[in-house]
């Protein structure tokens, strides 16, 4: 019985009562400094994603697992709501609706200086002209009549401009501005867009040329958080493997069969920093593959992929 | 059901889901609570600065476990944590019986007493705890087997009956 006796002893395990209270203090405060906003901000922050909607687990799968066999060119799935709101089974996202299109956070994120909060000057850079403000009104057991409304959102009353440099269809910003400070967010909506070559989503991020810098980590340091990123200034290299980028063939294929295939020595997280001070992240796979959350898989040319990851040691 | 991420709602309804699995996986490496609870307290932030992401909550969990394991891991082999002798567990308020079974077990080499934690506290099969670990299906069968095969040196009748 000795099984039973261990599993005994640990059920016994004096744990300290104050553990969840204590650890939830310090999750919020880290997702407080993510966001880079007060306290006052913070409850309105948890206020408005309380609010939030769901993606389809359906969508979300078509994203996330895509189909194992191989083929050149692939459509980012579109947002959608559940038909039916018996059996929520799919992941809340801030988002809103402008001109029949939906703007959600992918992995997009402006600079921050201090790493919490998004300097004036950078945020006066990218703001461009005001479109409206949006409004509650999408809730996780909305129908589809809720997107027809511009601004419809689940994120409260939040001001949407575009972005300098970007197109509108594919980029706004979302900027609260509240006391002592304000909030600043890139929404995107490539839901549906239909890629032959990485060039179709690449542009979109206006990477080539633009690329001042970038950081790395290995997957150990992303996989532990533990943040250990090394920056460099953009060279030659660099701008050879953004150039490689635009020409590569974007591929359909399963997140956990890439990775499986690929131990944690052959991956690396690339961050890209643009001059306009937006951080691009992306996940880089030893046989030539980049992997962009939630928009899907690029087969780079070899040789060039090659050059560069070699030099990310 | 799931909360958005990052809200209160999300911050408890994980940690309700999780602490108590986390801290005795973490417990069964570094042999001690105290070290424990503040492994899986970084865990948790690790969580919240990663971020989303997730396909299903058994990836989640997964997740959760792995870097768990890697915190241990790592800690119990920096110079630091050795120079700081961490001390081992009292559980001298644990019957008996239970407490010499429990320090048999922690005697165990890491590996191996963490393939017997996953595979008989957790329930996990060979296959999960392959994937959890990162490991073969081949290795973890061995060290599992040779995990057992130490505890019946030591524990009369051996562990599973």
């Amino acid at each position: 019985m000795s099984r039973e006796k261990y599993t005994s002893a640990l059920d016994q395990l004096k744990i300290s009562e104050n553990f969840n209270e204590e650890t939830a203090r310090k999750m919020k405060a880290v997702i407080s400094e993510k966001k880079g906003i007060t306290r006052y901000a913070m409850r309105t922050a948890i206020a408005l994603a309380s609010a939030a909607v769901i993606i389809t687990a359906g969508a979300y799968a078509v994203s996330l697992s895509g189909i194992t066999a191989q083929k050149p060119g692939i459509t980012i799935a579109e947002v959608k709501l559940p038909e039916t709101n018996g059996n929520v089974n799919a992941r809340m996202r801030p988002l809103f609706v402008y001109q029949n299109r939906i703007y959600i956070r992918y992995s997009t994120e402006i600079a921050s200086p201090d790493g919490y909060t998004v300097s004036e000057e950078d945020m006066q850079n990218l703001r461009g002209d005001y479109l409206g403000t949006t409004t509650g009104g999408i809730d996780e057991w909305s129908g589809d009549k809720d997107y027809i409304n511009d601004f419809s959102s689940n994120i409260g009353e939040a001001e949407v401009y575009t972005v300098k440099g970007y197109d509108s269809k594919y980029r706004l910003m979302v900027y609260t501005p509240y006391e002592g400070g304000f909030g600043c967010e890139i929404y995107d909506s490539f839901g549906g867009l239909s890629m032959n070559s990485g060039d179709d989503y690449f542009d979109l991020l206006k990477l080539k040329g633009n690329v001042v810098s970038y950081q790395w980590e290995s997957f150990d340091s992303w996989n532990n958080g533990g943040m250990q990123k090394v920056e460099q200034q953009a060279d030659d290299a660099l701008n050879k493997f953004v150039k490689a980028l635009y020409s590569s063939t974007p591929v359909e294929r399963s997140v956990d069969t890439l990775i499986d295939e690929t131990n944690a020595d052959g991956q690396k997280f690339l961050y890209l920093r643009t001059k306009d001070n937006l951080i691009t992240p992306m996940r880089l796979l030893k046989d030539g593959y980049v992997y962009v959350d939630e928009i899907g898989f690029f087969q780079v040319d070899k040789a060039d992929f090659d050059e560069f990851y070699g030099l990310l040691q | 059901m799931n909360y958005s991420f990052g809200t209160d709602e999300y911050i408890y309804f994980i940690l309700d889901k999780y602490s108590k699995t986390l801290i005795k996986i973490a417990f069964s490496y570094m042999k001690n609570t105290a070290d424990a609870e503040d492994i899986v307290q970084e865990v948790y932030i690790s969580l919240m600065r990663r971020g989303n992401g997730f396909e299903s909550d058994e990836h989640e969990k997964a997740w959760l476990i792995r870097v768990t394991i890697n915190k241990c891991k790592n800690r119990l082999k920096s110079a630091w944590y050795h120079k700081s002798v961490p001390l081992d567990e009292e559980i001298s308020y644990l019957p008996e019986e239970e407490s010499e079974v429990l320090s048999e077990v922690l005697s165990l080499p890491a590996k191996y007493r963490s393939v017997i934690h996953l595979f008989y506290y957790e329930n996990y099969s060979i296959q999960e705890i392959s994937e959890i670990l990162r490991k073969s299906t081949g290795t973890i069968g061995t060290w599992l087997s040779r995990g057992r095969k130490l505890l019946k040196t030591k524990l009369e009748g051996g562990f599973e009956i």
